[in-house]
């Protein structure tokens, strides 16, 4: 059976809600049950038949064609199945992900994969900022899952995360994995300022020597802890050019930030 | 406009009518006799098979003022930033807002919310935020008992009529309901680095006593005829054994009344291997040697909450077991706050007996009129776990449940076990709607009487009564349709209600001069202005 797909009919008069259109949710629906369902747009709700064209099928794959900047919520919350989105994607796309995969072809808006805690998302195109961050007010960023950007990630990219591999192939915005508790942050590209300001523990890997630490970092000198043979072929499975990047020379070490706890670490080539 | 309410099951401790069926009219917002013909109606309810009460009335939750405020701030991760789930609405869908609060207060029925904590030098701000809660009439308490004035005049050796004036004087200026007693003197004690404060200790510098304080303070409440009593938080809050100290507060007030709140955090022995055991049957027992003295309880239910508190001696001291591990404590002019997150576990000793304690509380006092139903929102649970209490008071069988989850010592150690006594329909209605109507001297509700607001709660009878008191099926505001099964279609907006008590002007001329002397601004801009505030806050004041 093919994918259930909604295609946008024009870009939407307001900003969109779409985060109860989840493949469970849509299950056992037909066509027409599907076209009724009200999404919030601005202030007042609008059929989805309104916005879309419905191509009945399995919703354990949910395809949606003809993005748009203002689809906020795109499989937030997903638990299982694959949403794959032909196009650009709004804020929250994925937030809170526990499972499933979730592909965008296209742009991202702030906040995607905000909280997630299990699952993949690739995005394809450019992230926007607070890249897997929590929500205001929020205590942990991404908890778990791959978060995996093809091109470049706005400021504060992997905020608050606490578990989890985040990988971006191009640049990062200031504050990359600010405050993070733990976890796995991979920039082959550059990194912005403040990289890995009030970080606390876990790992941030770069694949462009770093400029613009903060003054909390202490360098470690130049070294190569053993654990990278088992972190970059792993990277490298998603991207081949960590092998290169990283390579079997020394990394220059760095560890911060010492106005926190302290515990994490910046590894990047010369 | 008349409308008719019909086939409803009428529970109106009130008029003690007890789950008869009766049609109730109403006009113009308020409940009026039966028209000759029914049809008559121009808008017609059916409501056969539910049951009826007039809107609850919640005389302790704090809702409202600088302290929620900080817990607010202190607490971002209780209302994380959210998109509205009520389309149309600004802010609509944020927890913990003013809209939040009115919404899930009005879905559960209720239609009168007390906030019982106005601190005189932010009554502005506490109007401000009751007058932007919909729907719901609120009230404010004013706090007095740790106010220099007040302690300068007892020091002075003044008279009770001056005290009288001052009183009445501070709640012409905050615009409040009634008078509120936090740890009388306490706050003013823990400036002079006491850490422990009991009803007889003198407050240094002043040299008075806390029961001094509470003594002239509700001299002061009676002899104004302001229809509340005295509101007392006791001292030794949360201290194991403070059990005595309740019972000799309750021997203070000399027959004369006087309001006990969230008495179950008063209910503690200091016996057993823990050091820590139920006092609530002498409390109950206690309760019934004093027919002045009302309370309510302030149950604790399970789950992560945030105190917030006056009594910043006992917030000093509860620093430690904050969870999350952050807490926020500020002195002022006329007391000050503390904020301490909290999380009870069913799995905990000292939470279970807590929790075990209110209920003993609820279920020993025989009276439904002198019992309030409280959490202390959200001290001992956020208001929005009334169902669960609800089901809790009104089911033996999920009693035992619970029984069997908590801590297996404290269920033991408690009297819950033999307590076979479950609340009826009709006792609810007197505990949430005629008592507190009763007890804040507002006649206008409470009840389903001709005259009385047309504030009215309809619920189905579940058997679940959690599940029957989470969603009322229609909620009746002023008359106005304002909750829909369980969901709110019209946030109207709501009163806030206050007293003016008269009082000789005389007493301006040294207060005045106090001001001039050591506060922060000039009397005449700390006093609220009835018309500046509904200019500025929106604020709609109802003048009892």
């Amino acid at each position: 059976m093919s994918a259930l797909t909604l295609a946008l009919r024009q870009p939407p008069p307001g900003r969109v809600d779409l985060s109860a259109i989840r493949p469970d949710r849509l299950a056992g629906l037909g066509a027409a049950a599907i076209e009724r369902l009200a999404l919030p747009c601005g202030r007042s709700p609008v059929a989805l038949g309104e916005l879309f064209r419905v191509h009945p099928g399995d919703p354990a794959e949910l395809r949606i064609l003809g993005g748009d900047a203002r689809l906020d919520g795109v499989a937030a919350g997903l638990a299982g199945g694959r949403v794959l989105v032909e196009g650009e994607v709004g804020w929250y796309a994925g937030e809170g992900l526990r499972g499933g995969v979730l592909e965008i072809h296209g742009d991202s808006g702030p906040f995607t994969g905000s909280a997630m805690s299990g699952g993949e998302i690739h995005v394809h195109g450019d992230a926007g900022e607070r890249l897997g961050a929590p929500r205001a007010g929020g205590r942990r960023g991404m908890a778990g899952g791959v978060l995996h950007v093809r091109g470049s990630a706005g400021a504060r990219a992997g905020e608050r995360m606490r578990r989890g591999l985040l990988l971006v192939d191009g640049d990062a915005g200031d504050c990359c994995a600010a405050r993070i508790i733990a976890g796995t942050v991979a920039v082959l590209g550059r990194a912005g300022a403040q990289t890995g300001v009030g970080m606390r523990r876990g790992t941030l890997l770069l694949g462009t020597a770093a400029e613009g630490l903060p003054p909390t970092f202490n360098a470690t000198g130049a070294w190569r802890p053993g654990f990278l043979e088992l972190l970059v072929p792993v990277l490298a499975r998603r991207q081949p050019a960590w092998t290169e990047r990283l390579g079997g020379d020394p990394l220059q070490r760095w560890v911060g930030d010492l106005a926190t706890d302290g515990r994490g670490e910046i590894f990047a080539p010369d | 406009m008349l409308t008719r309410l019909s086939g409803g099951r009428i529970y109106d401790p009130a008029q003690g009518i007890d789950g008869e069926v009766r049609d109730i009219y109403l006009r113009d917002g308020r409940i009026c006799a039966p028209p000759a013909d029914p049809a008559m109606a121009d808008v017609h309810y059916p409501l056969e098979g539910q049951v009826v009460m007039a809107g609850a009335i919640d005389i302790h939750s704090h809702v409202a003022g600088g302290n929620v405020n900080n817990a607010r701030v202190l607490m971002p991760e209780q209302h994380v930033a959210r998109q509205a789930r009520y389309p149309g609405l600004p802010f609509g869908g944020s927890p913990w807002s003013t809209f939040d609060t009115g919404y899930r207060y009005a879905e559960m029925g209720f239609t009168t919310v007390v906030e019982p904590a106005v601190l005189p030098i932010n009554a502005g701000h506490a109007h401000a935020e009751l007058a932007d809660i919909p729907i719901l009439d609120k009230a404010g308490l004013a706090i007095l008992g740790n106010d220099d004035f007040l302690l300068r005049l007892l020091r002075g050796g003044a008279g009770q009529a001056t005290v009288n004036d001052y009183v009445a004087w501070t709640l012409c200026a905050t615009q409040c309901l009634g008078v509120k007693v936090i740890n009388a003197g306490g706050a003013a004690a823990f400036r002079f680095n006491a850490r422990e404060f009991g009803l007889d200790d003198e407050v240094p510098f002043y040299g008075v006593t806390s029961r001094r304080i509470l003594n002239a303070l509700q001299r002061a409440v009676v002899a104004l005829g302001v229809g509340h009593p005295l509101h007392v938080h006791c001292n030794n809050l949360g201290v194991p054994g403070n059990v005595d100290t309740a019972l000799r507060t309750m021997e203070a007030a000399e027959g004369l009344p006087m309001h006990l709140a969230h008495v179950q955090f008063y209910g503690y022995g200091a016996d057993g291997p823990h050091g820590f055991s139920t006092g609530a049957a002498r409390l109950a027992e206690a309760l019934g040697r004093h027919p002045n003295i009302t309370v309510d309880v302030g149950q604790v239910l399970f789950g992560q909450t945030v105190t917030i508190s006056g009594d910043v001696m006992r917030q000093h001291a509860a620093r430690g077991i904050a969870r999350p591990r952050k807490w926020a404590l500020w002195e002022g002019e006329d007391g000050g706050g503390g904020i301490v997150p909290f999380r009870y576990r069913a799995g905990n000793f000292v939470n279970a007996l807590q929790w075990a304690i209110g209920l003993e509380l609820f279920l020993l006092v025989d009276d439904p009129w002198r019992v309030f139903f409280t959490t202390d929102h959200p001290n001992g649970a956020p208001f929005t776990a009334y169902p669960e209490l609800f089901h809790l008071l009104m089911s033996r069988d999920h009693r035992a449940r619970w029984l069997a989850r908590i801590h297996p010592e404290a269920a033991d150690a408690c009297l819950l076990r033999h307590l076979e006594r479950e609340y009826t329909l009709y006792e609810i209605a007197t505990m949430t709607r005629a008592a507190p109507a009763r007890l804040l001297g507002l006649g206008d509700r409470g009840h389903l009487g001709p005259g009385a607001v047309a504030d009215i709660a309809v619920y189905a009878d579940l058997e679940d009564r959690g599940e029957m008191f989470r969603a009322a099926r229609l909620v009746l505001k002023d008359g106005v349709p304002v909750v829909r099964d369980g969901r709110v279609v019209n946030p109207v907006r709501g009163r806030t209600h206050a007293v003016n008590p008269d009082y000789d002007r005389a007493i301006e001329r040294p207060l005045a001069a106090w001001f001039d002397r050591f506060h922060l601004q000039r009397l005449d801009n700390f006093r609220l202005d009835p018309g500046r505030l509904a200019e500025t806050a929106g604020a709609e004041l109802v003048i009892h």
